[in-house]
């Protein structure tokens, strides 16, 4: 039976701009349909339209029909009654969809209250039934708490529990996890699973992550500049796609298990010189407490102790869930000044040497890209201006600049008409591409990236990656990459090191780690990373990390991981005594052979060699 | 009414008190200092084109002249006030750590001071008019802007593009020139817009109270003092002194919203 039938729905906001045009599908009870697409494609604009939350201004036309009753048309406190009730939402940013001034127990309370007329304390009750059925430990307490003082993860399990207290026919979930660490988002979406079965809603699920839906949907409805261009059940289209723009789609998407094409290096790695060298890098943050005579509450340890090289000509990525330390790390070696502790050498240099001219001259050498592409461009500056400004900082006579910022356009793959745009008048991709020339300006030997491409949509993001590659090919660039994305790392980086509250918990050839992981960590990782594939995301074993990184402050003694690591939960009282007394070194796991894969584990998956 | 048109609008109504200000002294018959012993309180008539005060000037050119130094201490007390404000936020702000708080212990030691006792202590004893009143008006109408601008150039301090700068090898002063100021350009301009209008109210009251402009020397301020009494028996002093008053504020702050959007073009038209 059909929950939900969207005929030829259209949505306007000015009269020529249609965010969505004539899209139909139906969605039956206990079903869950995905939607895909890019950026822009409509997928937000039609879930807002099913609500009944388009901004003033937009006009929509065609039908959506819940169970019998037509809902476009209606009045604004009609629709209320319904949702809440009879739909339900789960938005993206949790933080921003709670109320932060009251408790999260109060807030599903008062859904509860306003469409089923319970009393108070009975509201109160189902609140912390439905906290403990969406996996919150201690739900009772938890209900007291205000939406800031939870993790991310726990925040968007009180939507959804808010999203079902009335167990509603249809729940439409916009990007739910895209916030969320990879571990957390697998986590979430077993909730959200669990939760369709508990209340048999048909689900909408709207998402820009192909491996999502894949592990999610049963049909799947593809999106592009407004229209449905493709729909039709799961397998279907990831196995056999019949239009062009869903099959350039999931071509786009990086999959573990393709390795990059090029792998750059063809001299033998120890014979490379080392370009950048970090020892037992530690930055630790203070924290105070009061209100009036800040005292010492405690420290946070960022990065706590790590330690890699880059070669020239390869690619070393961090990678780790948000909070880990990577992008501290790469800031540490960015300031180019003596850490709190260890030891940062750029080219041979210690920067901690380093005199104020002499650090000037290095910055040449060492430059950085950043996440957000917009950001990282000042936006009262013209394309050209931004690009000209490294080469007069560090006084390339003015006469050449001209011809150089051509140069650097051409080389990033844009052209000279760029060079006269703002930064706001180009897309994602091409302000990745400037901030990329910008790096380039100088010729540095060294390139800093710090998820170049997390914010880009995915067709854009394979073109970014293949010309970072090119480039470290062409000018012998050595590449720091900062990532959470695993699959985005496994097709550019030849090395990763994998961290963990401020360690490095794994290090090794991509190759290595991610075929043989020996830390359970990086294991779990890998787990949670969904497939674009339904068959396989939905066959294949894993291990899901349970709970979420303990607080940076204090964290568990002897081995860090060992809250969430699944391995220590199997091991004897005997064995376990190791990782709760001492932190475990990283080690070498096969010493003695080409190979330099280490892991800071007392247990590790994969056994050392014997004899050594 | 779009947002480069207000500006226009702004800078054309500027430009015609600017014009009244200076050319109507030339225009008109009756010099500002003059008396006529012939017409007390007298209303419009072809000879006094606005008619006369209560000693016998002509209000056209007395309020002109009124205008005139008004204008001047208004303009000159915002760009003062505003530019060691921006000067001094962005430098804390930016530079963060010591100087920042040597630089807001100034400022709040500064706030604390109640300005109005200090002007009051000060003016009888340092006997210069216009000219001094100008540093001593500045000089307590940055503190909250400074702070201000302090907080958003801390947060910029952290933007990315800044960053890059930073990492890129771009000294200080020219980051702050550079990529920090122009992204609080339409708050300073605002500012400094704001800051004409309570410069010229806060000289007008101490003028009534005799500590700012003295006479023989007039400002606005003192002519709407001397005028509000017998504004109903004659309205003329009084109303064309206020009406100036208003057109100027308003000129300055069609401006200052015109050329805030101007400056900046992410708020749209210019692509």
């Amino acid at each position: 039976m059909n929950v939900l039938r969207v005929t030829d729905l259209t949505v306007r906001y000015a009269p020529d701009v249609h965010a969505v045009r004539d899209v139909s599908f139906t969605v039956g009870s206990g079903e869950a349909l995905g939607i895909v697409g890019e950026s822009g494609s409509g997928k937000t604009a039609l879930a807002l339209a099913l609500m009944g939350l388009l901004p003033e201004g937009a006009r929509v036309a065609g039908s959506v029909r819940l169970r019998a009753g037509e809902l476009l048309g209606r009045s604004d406190a009609e629709l209320s009654r319904l949702r809440g009730n009879d739909l339900s939402m789960i938005f993206q940013d949790a933080l921003s969809a709670l109320t932060p001034v009251r408790t999260v127990g109060d807030q599903i309370a008062e859904t509860v209250m306003i469409h089923s007329g319970a009393t108070r304390a009975a509201a109160r009750a189902r609140a912390v039934e439905l906290l403990g059925s969406v996996g919150i430990p201690g739900a009772a307490r938890r209900a007291r708490a205000y939406p800031h003082e939870l993790s991310g993860g726990m925040r968007q399990r009180v939507m959804i529990a808010m999203a079902i207290a009335n167990e509603p026919g249809l729940l439409i979930a916009d990007e739910p996890t895209t916030a969320l660490d990879v571990t957390v988002q697998a986590q979430v979406l077993d909730v959200l699973r669990a939760a369709k079965e508990a209340t048999g809603a048909a689900v909408v699920l709207i998402s820009h992550d192909m491996g999502v839906v894949a592990g999610f949907a049963d049909r799947v409805m593809v999106m592009h500049a407004g229209r449905a261009v493709e729909q039709g059940p799961v397998e279907q289209i990831y196995r056999r796609p019949v239009t062009p723009h869903t099959a350039a789609l999931l071509r786009s998407v990086p999959r573990i298990g393709e390795s990059s094409s090029a792998t750059g290096a063809v001299v033998e790695r120890s014979r490379r010189p080392v370009v950048l060298e970090v020892e037992g890098l530690v930055r630790h943050h203070p924290v105070y407490k009061g209100p009036l005579l800040r005292r010492r509450a405690g420290t946070v340890r960022a990065v706590d102790g790590i330690g890699f090289d880059v070669r020239e000509g390869e690619t070393l990525a961090l990678v780790g869930e948000s909070g880990c330390g990577k992008t501290t790390t790469l800031m540490e070696i960015l300031r180019l000044s003596r850490p709190q502790q260890g030891r940062i050498a750029v080219l041979g240099h210690d920067t901690a040497a380093l005199r104020a001219t002499h650090r000037r001259a290095l910055r040449r050498d060492v430059q950085v890209v950043f996440q957000d592409p917009y950001a990282s461009l000042d936006p009262r500056m013209r394309v050209a201006s931004i690009l000209a400004e490294p080469l007069i900082t560090h006084r390339v006579p003015p006469s050449r600049v001209g011809g150089r910022v051509e140069e650097l356009l051409e080389l990033v793959g844009l052209g000279p008409e760029h060079a006269r745009r703002f930064p706001h008048g180009l897309s994602g991709g091409e302000a990745q591409r400037v901030g990329i020339a910008r790096a380039l300006a100088l010729e540095p030997r060294l390139l800093l990236l710090d998820e170049p491409v997390a914010a880009l949509d995915v067709t854009v993001q394979g073109d970014v990656i293949t010309l970072l590659e090119e480039l470290r090919e062409r000018l012998g660039l050595a590449y720091l990459f900062v990532a959470h994305d695993l699959a985005v790392v496994h097709l550019i980086a030849d090395r990763v090191a994998v961290m963990y509250m401020g360690r490095i918990m794994e290090i090794g050839s991509v190759s290595e780690v991610y075929g043989v992981p020996a830390h359970p960590y990086t294991r779990a990782l890998l787990d949670a990373v969904p497939f674009p594939d339904p068959v396989l995301e939905r066959r294949r074993p894993r291990v899901l990390l349970h709970g979420e990184t303990p607080d940076p402050a204090s964290p568990p003694a002897g081995c860090r991981f060992r809250s969430r690591c699944p391995r220590y939960a199997t091991l004897t009282a005997v064995d376990g005594r190791l990782c709760e007394e001492h932190e475990p070194p990283s080690r070498p796991l096969r010493p003695g052979d080409d190979a330099d894969q280490s892991a800071a584990c007392h247990h590790p998956l994969v056994e050392a060699k014997a004899g050594l | 009414m779009t947002r480069s048109r207000r500006a226009v609008a702004g800078l054309v109504l500027l430009a015609l008190v600017f014009a009244l200000v200076f050319a109507g002294p030339v225009v008109s018959p009756w010099s500002w200092d003059g008396t006529d012993f012939a017409a007390f309180r007298a209303g419009p008539s072809a000879e006094h084109w606005l008619g006369t005060t209560e000693s016998g000037r002509d209000v056209f050119a007395v309020t002109l002249r009124g205008a005139r130094t008004s204008l001047l201490i208004g303009l000159a007390v915002a760009v003062i006030s505003t530019g060691i404000a921006a000067a001094v936020g962005t430098v804390a702000g930016y530079a963060g750590g010591r100087l920042d708080r040597t630089l807001m212990w100034g400022v709040d030691l500064l706030i604390v001071l109640p300005p109005f006792l200090v002007v009051v202590l000060l003016a009888p004893r340092l006997d210069g008019g216009a000219p001094l009143l100008v540093p001593l008006l500045a000089a307590f109408m940055w503190m909250i802007t400074a702070r201000m601008v302090r907080a958003l150039s801390a947060s910029l301090r952290d933007r990315e593009y800044v960053l890059a700068a930073r990492f890129l090898g771009v000294g200080a002063p020219r980051v702050i020139v550079r990529h920090v100021l122009p992204q609080l350009a339409s708050l300073l301009v605002v500012d400094a817009s704001l800051n004409v209008s309570v410069a010229i109210v806060a000289e007008s009251g101490l003028s009534y109270l005799g500590l700012g402009v003295r006479p023989p020397d007039v400002s606005l301020g003192t002519l709407i003092a001397d005028g509000h009494g017998a504004a109903a028996a004659s309205p003329w002093p009084f109303g064309f002194a206020a009406g100036l008053l208003v057109l100027i504020v308003l000129a300055v702050s069609l401006l200052g919203d015109g050329l805030r959007d101007v400056l900046d073009p992410t708020s749209g038209g210019a692509r």
